[in-house]
């Protein structure tokens, strides 16, 4: 859109709810006297999206992730460092094909971006992540984010 | 009411199509008193900032950007009439926003945010797991295998960030992170720096060499925006005490 854009990829706008509340909802600055606010129904939503804490579920998906790269030939999962690289690479070309499970509705978005997830801008290269969905029946992890129906 | 979004310079030129909050939007104008000017637009009785306004209130922002220095005021700020914006908040603090508005001159705020792809930084930690997958038949071997795991993950990402703000860190005058990132389910970078305007390509350079020295992140660049995270104070009514605790309602009251 301007001038700088494409090289950078700098985009000129947020493009989440949560980023755009990142800017105004508890930043800038506050006036006591007189001046009031009028918010309604932003705020509960973004202060319930922040509490995300690691859980048993968390593990047990972190656990199943694990299992499931002993799953592939040896060499993969022995901790070479090249090799690792080399896995990693592999698995960011396979996700983009996965990349456009859907968010549902501002809610989501908001604690899925506030998490770190899906968020509109780069949806070529960030696949969103099925957070709470803890258990995938697909062997392989580059094809977790187009298995939406377990969500 | 008037809808308060921020506060320029008294000579600050606006767009004449800068629109801001409600339905329809309304075109924004200036308030001014003295050195400075407050940004509003009218509003009706009762009115409630809704998610078009939030990002309504945050175009008005980045639309002034290109006019000078502006100062974020926060969501949902409203003013009875013209009269109350300058005394209750231009004159009010009439120094501080000018000592402020002079501390942001030629200075934008650029947001860096990089995620990884959760599978991907599993099996990039994995080899250091001290549990190894075979061992996890049962549940409690399967919980702490997930729990070694999410350590691991944690660490991993504080260090990829650490070595991102690092390069970016030199070309910024100020720099904070967004949110507290310190658990499992939380992304690898959330952070806002300070740039001087004039050194927005060095920076971009940066950023395109970072998203080619990482690949398997996913990094999300914006701006330039309102310096929000740079600007944090609250104008309280002359002889109140300020009660620090206070200020953990969000709102304030």
């Amino acid at each position: 859109m301007t001038a700088t854009m494409p090289s950078a990829n700098r985009a000129p706008h947020p493009s989440s709810l949560a980023d755009v509340l990142d800017l105004v909802l508890d930043k800038g600055i506050v006036i006591d006297a007189y001046v009031r606010l009028a918010v309604v129904g932003i705020e509960l939503l973004t202060l319930d999206a922040r509490v995300v804490i690691a859980s048993v579920d968390t593990y047990l998906r972190f656990a199943e992730a694990v299992n499931r790269l002993d799953l592939q030939p040896r060499e993969q999962a022995t901790g070479l460092p090249g090799l690792i690289e080399e896995m990693r690479e592999g698995g960011a070309r396979q996700k983009t094909r996965g990349a456009l499970a859907g968010v549902k509705d501002s809610a989501r978005e908001v604690a899925s971006s506030i998490r770190g997830g899906d968020d509109g801008e780069q949806q070529d290269r960030e696949p969103a992540r099925p957070r709470k969905a803890a258990a995938t029946r697909t062997r392989r992890p580059a094809r977790r984010a187009s298995s939406d129906e377990e969500s | 009411m008037r809808y308060v979004y921020g506060v320029v310079r008294c000579a600050h030129q606006v767009a004449e199509d800068l629109y801001g909050v409600g339905r329809p939007p309304v075109a924004v104008r200036l308030v001014s008193s003295g050195p400075l000017a407050a940004i509003v637009s009218d509003v009706e009785e009762g009115f409630v900032v809704e998610e078009t306004d939030a990002r309504a209130h945050v175009h008005v922002l980045i639309g002034l950007l290109g006019g000078g220095p502006v100062i974020p005021l926060r969501l949902g700020t409203v003013a009875p009439d013209d009269n109350a914006v300058r005394t209750e908040v231009l004159d009010a603090a009439r120094d501080e926003l000018v000592d402020a508005l002079d501390g942001l001159d030629g200075l934008v705020e650029l947001h860096v945010d990089a995620d990884d792809n959760e599978a991907e930084a599993i099996a990039a930690v994995a080899a250091a797991a001290p549990v190894r997958p075979g061992e996890s038949v049962d549940f409690q071997s399967t919980l702490e295998l997930g729990q070694h795991i999410a350590a691991l993950l944690v660490e991993h990402r504080q260090r990829l960030a650490d070595e991102i703000v690092e390069r970016l860190r030199p070309i910024a005058v100020r720099d904070t992170p967004r949110s507290v990132i310190k658990g499992a389910e939380d992304p690898v970078l959330r952070w806002a720096f300070l740039v001087k305007a004039d050194d927005i390509a060095t920076f971009d350079d940066m950023v395109v060499s970072i998203r080619a020295a990482y690949p398997p992140l996913s990094i999300r660049y914006v701006g330039p925006l309102p310096a929000a995270h740079f600007v944090d104070w609250r104008m309280t009514p002359e002889g109140d005490e300020l009660d620090p605790f206070q200020t953990q309602n969000s709102w304030g009251w």
